[in-house]
């Protein structure tokens, strides 16, 4: 790992004592700040060389060596049709593993380690933000800002995706 | 406890598979060759091993239909009862009722299978045959056994003396206490089988070092040292690459002329490292033949259809994955040259051809490929009906159709749900098949070719790599991004004139040794941007030979061939972007493989796509 991120501990907000505790690692894409549990994220890596793959679709914008395996990666940019913005010294690959597959994700920046109770978040309002909301799980509201939660697995998960899937598990087996 | 009777089981499962596997061509030998004493043998003691263990074992359906089968052969091996075609059938349903029983066990799904029918079945053909003798019938069996053991026993009494063990096999469940002798006594005869027959002297030598000899190794081991073989050599690229380095920079330095001369061992024991790694993984391809004899008998007769079967080969070793991968591909296009190619003698008569049908399967070794391939002398693909098929299926369109060389009609059976014969069989006009055949193909790095001729006959061709995981490869610059190249494609490797380069209807093409070849250009077939044109008046080209299509390709520059080792990428659909694979470089940058057969198929796009 590049850097080490320390934990905010429930520094946002105190512990209820019934609720789920959520811990989710926060990123931000343009002025909005996002978040997905922090399970799902392997490793956070500064930009390093990505080879282009010809002919794949926009938002793949390469693959990386990881330690010898070879995976793909993604501009969360592109794939939630946002502008797109040339990579600064900010950016980072958030390694994750989404339905099985090993993944990059390519986003502005990476925020910090966030504990909130499952309390505060809410469904997603239908036209509330720049990103298509079949990505969105819900919107956690803090004091002073929205964070909105991304549900990874439909990332990979629909229509032309579904390709994509079922061609890593015939790779896979 | 449990763990180690499941590795009994699980030993059990797979030698009994490998016997059946091993005794089935061996029926349909002797259907041609007609009474054989040697291979009768065979089979019997097939039988009789697999009887043995499963009744050590506890599986009475299997004993008993092993048991009955032994009977059979044992009869007709004696001479008592003929061969005929219906006790044949019987023989041959018991051997997949034996398959089927067997990999119940092997998937533990507990499904007891009723065997009495089959049972029943075998008793009344058994009864048919020895009409006259009907009712000595019970006593001769029993007899026929206990003379069995006998003589079984004097054979292996050189070798083992729990020989008196064997005819108990069947109480065995009451001598838990002589498990472990009752294991040692089933694993030794089984060993015995695959020696040829030879004096109990020489076998009991020849089966001790075979004991020795053979290890049943977890494929997922092999596979481990495979990768980390594969790691040495990109090791290996690297360092070779310092020491050159080196060696400019610091020439006559004694230490580094040592590094160099290490390097250069290191370089030989990597490439004998790879080599004997990958041996580990071959196997002959008889294991995927082995079962065709018996489909093509049987398609045959279901088909009323005459047919020889003629099989080269098989003693080529493949790539494991090979084995698991090309099984379902041949299949498919043996069941279309059957059911669609071959005709019935009637009519192959009238055509002047002799009456009965001909199928060669061949394997064998072309350079740094495997070619397999399957030829009958049927009535060839009649391009017309392909081409009617096609339209009407909405494959292609009329306009389309006849711009369509003939390769590039042939090749539209490969279409999914493509089928061309007016009435689906059972057999092969289910829709589903030879696209089959291409995705599987294509899966293992390989290409299929269709040669035909109407009335004289088809020949598909396979041709895979020899193996999966390491890769000659060109590689090459285009703008400023590196590509590799599998070799094996790259016939020739030029530098031409700019002004050598001919426009034919808007169509680059090359003329090179009074060829006319298309020319492509990489760097827009792969989408490269900010190519920069420095003015150079020349540029390099890659002659492709993929299948019998030739082109070539315009590049940068060639920086040279290397071993890499194929490393696949989830989640990128490597089909749609036309790679095989990527590679990490010496420098640990990722190197994307190119998939010519992909690219190609997009080139000539309509012939296939």
């Amino acid at each position: 790992m590049d850097e080490l991120i320390p934990i905010a501990g429930s520094s946002d907000l105190k512990k209820s004592s019934s609720e789920e505790i959520l811990q989710l690692v926060t990123f931000t894409l343009g002025s909005e700040e996002y978040a997905v549990d922090i399970l799902k994220v392997q490793e956070i890596n500064r930009m390093k060389e990505i080879t282009r793959v010809p002919n794949s679709p926009d938002y793949v914008e390469g693959v990386v060596n990881l330690r010898g395996k070879v995976i793909p990666v993604v501009s969360l940019r592109m794939k939630f049709g946002l502008p797109e913005k040339e990579n600064d010294d900010q950016a980072r690959i958030m390694i994750m593993e989404i339905v099985g597959i090993t993944m990059g994700l390519i986003v502005d920046s990476v925020s910090e380690v966030l504990r909130i109770p499952e309390g505060i978040v809410e469904p997603p309002p239908p036209m509330a933000t720049s990103i298509s909301s079949e990505f969105i799980k819900g919107i956690a509201k803090l004091e002073d800002r929205l964070i909105i939660l991304l549900d990874m697995d439909s990332l990979v998960g629909k229509e032309s995706d579904a390709q994509l899937i079922e061609n890593a598990t015939k790779a896979l087996t | 406890m449990a763990d180690e009777m499941d590795e009994i089981i699980n030993e059990f499962v797979t030698e009994a598979e490998e016997t059946l596997e091993r005794i089935d061509p061996l029926f349909i030998e002797l259907e041609t060759k007609g009474y054989n004493k040697d291979l009768l043998n065979e089979i019997f003691r097939g039988m009789h091993t697999l009887k043995g263990a499963a009744g050590f074992l506890g599986f009475q359906p299997i004993v008993d239909v092993a048991h009955r089968s032994e009977s059979i052969m044992k009869k007709v091996r004696d001479g008592e009862i003929q061969m005929t075609t219906p006790l044949m059938d019987v023989i041959l349903k018991s051997v997949d009722a034996l398959r089927l029983l067997i990999s119940h066990i092997r998937v533990k799904d507990g499904v007891e299978e009723d065997v009495s029918a089959l049972l029943k079945e075998q008793d009344s053909a058994l009864e048919n045959a020895t009409t006259g003798q009907a009712a000595e019938k019970e006593k001769i069996a029993e007899a026929a056994l206990a003379a069995e053991v006998k003589e079984d026993a004097s054979k292996e009494a050189a070798i083992e003396k729990p020989a008196p063990v064997e005819p108990k096999v069947e109480a065995a469940e009451s001598e838990k206490t002589h498990a472990p002798e009752h294991a040692a006594a089933q694993q030794k005869p089984h060993v015995q089988t695959i020696t040829p027959p030879a004096d109990d002297t020489a076998q009991q030598a020849s089966k001790e070092k075979d004991v020795v000899a053979n290890l049943r190794v977890d494929v997922s081991r092999i596979d481990k040292v495979m990768d980390l073989a594969g790691e040495i050599v990109l090791a290996r690229n690297r360092l070779l690459n310092i020491a050159s380095r080196l060696d400019v920079v610091h020439s006559g330095d004694p230490l580094v002329e040592n590094l160099s001369e290490t390097t250069a061992f290191l370089d030989r024991v990597t490439s004998d490292l790879q080599l004997a790694v990958m041996k580990m993984r071959m196997q002959p391809i008889q294991k995927v033949f082995g079962k065709f004899p018996r489909m093509v008998r049987d398609l045959a007769r279901n088909l009323g259809k005459d047919i020889d079967l003629e099989i080269f080969g098989e003693d080529t070793e493949v790539d494991k994955s090979v084995i698991e991968n090309i099984g379902d591909p041949l299949v498919h296009i043996i069941r279309n040259s059957i059911d669609h190619g071959l005709e019935f003698s009637d009519e192959r008569v009238a055509k002047g051809k002799p009456p009965k049908g001909r199928i060669v399967i061949s394997a064998f070794q072309k350079g740094t490929l495997i070619v397999i391939e399957v030829v009958d002398d049927g009535k060839g693909i009649d391009l017309e009906v392909v081409k009617r098929k096609a339209i009407n299926r909405g494959l292609i369109t009329e306009e389309e159709s006849l711009k369509m060389s003939e390769d590039a009609i042939v090749n539209l059976i490969f279409l999914p749900g493509f089928s061309t014969k007016e009435v689906s069989t059972e057999l092969s006009g289910r829709g589903v098949g030879m696209d089959v055949v291409k995705t599987n193909v294509a899966k293992l790095n390989g290409y299929v070719e269709v040669i035909t001729k109407k009335d004289v006959g088809s020949t598909f061709r396979i041709s895979l790599p020899l193996t999966l995981a390491i890769l000659q490869a060109m590689m090459i610059k285009v703008g400023k991004e590196v590509y590799a190249v599998p070799q094996s494609m790259v016939e020739e490797t030029i530098r031409i004139k700019k002004e050598e380069i001919k426009d034919i209807a808007g169509q680059k093409v090359l003329t090179i040794r009074d060829r006319v070849l298309p020319m492509y250009d990489m760097a827009t077939v792969l989408g490269v941007k900010n190519v920069v044109d420095e003015g150079r008046d020349f540029t390099y080209i890659l002659v492709m030979v993929v299948g019998d299509r030739r082109f070539c390709i315009s590049v940068d520059e060639l920086i040279g061939q290397e071993e890499v080792v194929i490393k696949t990428i989830n989640g990128i659909d490597s089909d749609e972007c036309g790679i095989l694979g990527a590679t990490i470089t010496g420098d640990g940058t990722v190197v994307l493989i190119i998939d010519l057969a992909v690219m190609a198929r997009g080139l000539f796009a309509g012939s296939s796509k």
